[in-house]
């Protein structure tokens, strides 16, 4: 099942459309699962199995390939997705050029990620074997790697909150200080600055003096998709 | 959490945090927490601040807006249990979906955003 972490589901639509997915696919336009599981970005994933037993905690969950790269038909929605799938991978040749500012934030994530195919391998050891996957973890291996939740963390979680409530309720000027203040409780939680930060509006002058990449490098760059322990 | 004002009843406390006021303490699930004298004052109300220091969860305020968020529990990792709780979020349509009708099945649970 997918959720789409977007404070305004209709920007999440054109592409929950596209996918014309046959799993359960819903919203949480609260981010409620960033601080529930510590979803520090996306994509997060964690397994959850037959008994409601979470055996592998939220981490970094890339697909590899994806269904739409490998459905090729001479279907309008196809021909759609792989124009799309030209321009991602424009952008991405884009963001690793030297001068880019994600170069170093590419450089990282090949680093940590490196074989993005790895997470869904794992996932189908995992549906083939079940518990005896190597990737399935005991229920003290799953609290025990899961992330920790300083009082830090939670006061940003509030933080965010609060900033999501001004935003929706016709406040977005008010709602930065909140939204910045949760960006620096919690650094390296990159969910919160990333939705922030799409939500601006020149218009309304909303300013955090300073853009994501600027941030990510600031941070450091290996925490905004940290490696994959597997 | 939102809360509009910081003194609730045990069943607003409930309602909004998901954590009972019990004899025993504040509990949700199989958990309770001693509250070790945090009792309703004589209006019946709870003080959240009290509660929330005494449970480890932090409260952001927006005085100007008469808003206050009670953060999750901190201390320890954001898991407590590795039993994954009830969630009930809406699809695409607005229809809400409760993650525990997948129970039998294995769940693969993907974020993902337009950002």
């Amino acid at each position: 099942m997918t959720v789409a972490f977007d404070t305004d589901i209709e920007a999440a639509r054109p592409f929950y459309e596209a996918a014309n997915a046959t799993h359960p696919s819903l919203v949480d336009p609260s981010l409620s699962l960033v601080a529930m599981f510590g979803m520090t970005n996306v994509p997060f994933g964690f397994w959850i199995d037959e008994d409601g037993t979470i055996v592998r905690h939220a981490e970094v969950a890339f697909a590899g390939t994806t269904p739409q790269r490998s459905t090729s038909s001479a279907s309008s929605r196809s021909r759609t997705s792989e124009r799309d799938e030209r321009a991602a991978a424009a952008a991405r040749a884009a963001a690793a050029q030297p001068d880019s500012p994600w170069a170093p934030i590419m450089e990282a994530m090949g680093r940590n990620i490196g074989d993005r195919t790895r997470y869904a391998a794992a996932v189908r050891d995992w549906v083939a074997k079940g518990a005896d996957s190597e990737w399935v973890l005991s229920p003290d291996e799953v609290i025990a790697r899961s992330r920790p939740c300083p009082p830090e963390a939670a006061l940003a979680a509030a933080e965010f909150e609060i900033g999501q409530h001004l935003h929706r309720t016709g406040f977005p000027l008010e709602a930065v200080p909140h939204f910045a203040r949760a960006h620096e409780l919690d650094p390296e939680n990159w969910s919160y600055p990333r939705q922030s930060y799409a939500l601006i509006d020149p218009d309304v002058g909303q300013d955090y003096g300073t853009d994501l990449p600027s941030e990510i490098v600031r941070v450091g760059a290996d925490t905004f998709y940290p490696s994959l322990d597997m | 959490m939102l809360l509009d004002k910081l003194e609730l009843t045990p069943a607003e406390l409930h309602e909004s945090t998901g954590w009972e006021i019990k004899p025993e303490g504040a509990c949700m699930h199989e958990v309770c927490v001693p509250l070790g004298g945090i009792e309703p004052a004589a209006d019946g109300t709870v003080d959240v601040r009290a509660f929330a220091d005494r449970m480890g969860m932090p409260i952001a305020a927006d005085e100007q807006h008469g808003l206050w968020a009670l953060g999750p529990r901190s201390g320890g990792s954001v898991l407590q249990s590795a039993t994954v709780p009830d969630i009930v979020l809406d699809d695409f349509d607005g229809n809400p979906f409760e993650l525990a009708s997948l129970r039998g099945r294995k769940v693969l649970l993907v974020a993902w955003a337009s950002w």
